[in-house]
């Protein structure tokens, strides 16, 4: 889910490529969300990206 | 260009790798901690093109844009890549590619150009990368929330993006 979300795909998308429902994307997102301490999606893709020691 | 989903990359079974010796320890990967270890998008590749191992970041861009990615790591262009042979392995190089080295100030000026951002627009943009929310960006640049979020939209539109988070992760991965 992590390295889809990095991307920036919707919740919709991830589920379709893991074969998921949407539902359970939902949930995964949120204890990642919770797990790095970062309020949004966006932030976590930030977070990914700009740190330098990933 | 996305639908490919980030996979870890396995040896081949039926190719002997120099790179894995038969005293490691099952689940240890040592050669991916390393990669891991480097910042940029990295990647072990079997010459002239082939990837058998990236780091996340490196899995990330290569699901975004394989062909771009895989152009980059052949000819080291349009980004630069520096190629580095492993001494004593032969066929192997390890490429890095520089993207993720720089700072989110010099990816979002050349997002701007890219996306052909006024001034404003770039403003935001910088401070919306850094995962900020509507409320901090409208602190950070002295305006209100309500014009944040029509910069944002716009910026949206621009870059062609589906929500925030497809704008940061593109920030970092369009080549």
């Amino acid at each position: 889910v992590l390295a889809h979300l990095v991307r920036g795909d919707s919740n919709q998308t991830i589920g379709l490529a893991l074969g998921v429902s949407e539902g359970a994307v939902e949930l995964h997102v949120s204890a990642l969300l919770a797990r790095l301490d970062v309020e949004s999606r966006s932030a976590l893709v930030a977070r990914f990206w700009s740190s330098r020691a990933p | 260009v996305r639908g490919r989903p980030v996979r870890a990359m396995p040896m081949p079974p039926d190719r002997r790798s120099p790179l894995r010796g038969p005293a490691e320890p099952e689940g240890a990967d040592p050669f991916e901690a390393a990669l891991e270890a480097i910042a940029s998008p990295a990647f072990l590749v079997r010459a002239p093109d082939e990837v058998i191992r990236s780091n996340a970041r490196g899995a990330a861009l290569l699901a975004a844009d394989p062909g771009a990615v895989r152009a980059v790591i052949r000819d080291g262009s349009p980004g630069g890549a520096t190629a580095r042979s492993l001494p004593g392995v032969e066929g192997y190089t390890l490429v890095v590619l520089p993207e993720a080295a720089d700072d989110v100030r010099t990816r979002a000026a050349t997002s701007a150009r890219r996306w052909r951002l006024t001034h404003r627009q770039r403003e935001v943009l910088e401070v919306l990368a850094r995962g900020s929310s509507n409320a901090a960006i409208a602190q950070a640049l002295g305006c209100s929330e309500k014009t944040v979020e029509v910069h944002v939209s716009a910026l949206l539109e621009k870059a062609a993006a589906d929500g925030r988070a497809q704008l940061v992760a593109r920030l970092w991965t369009d080549l």
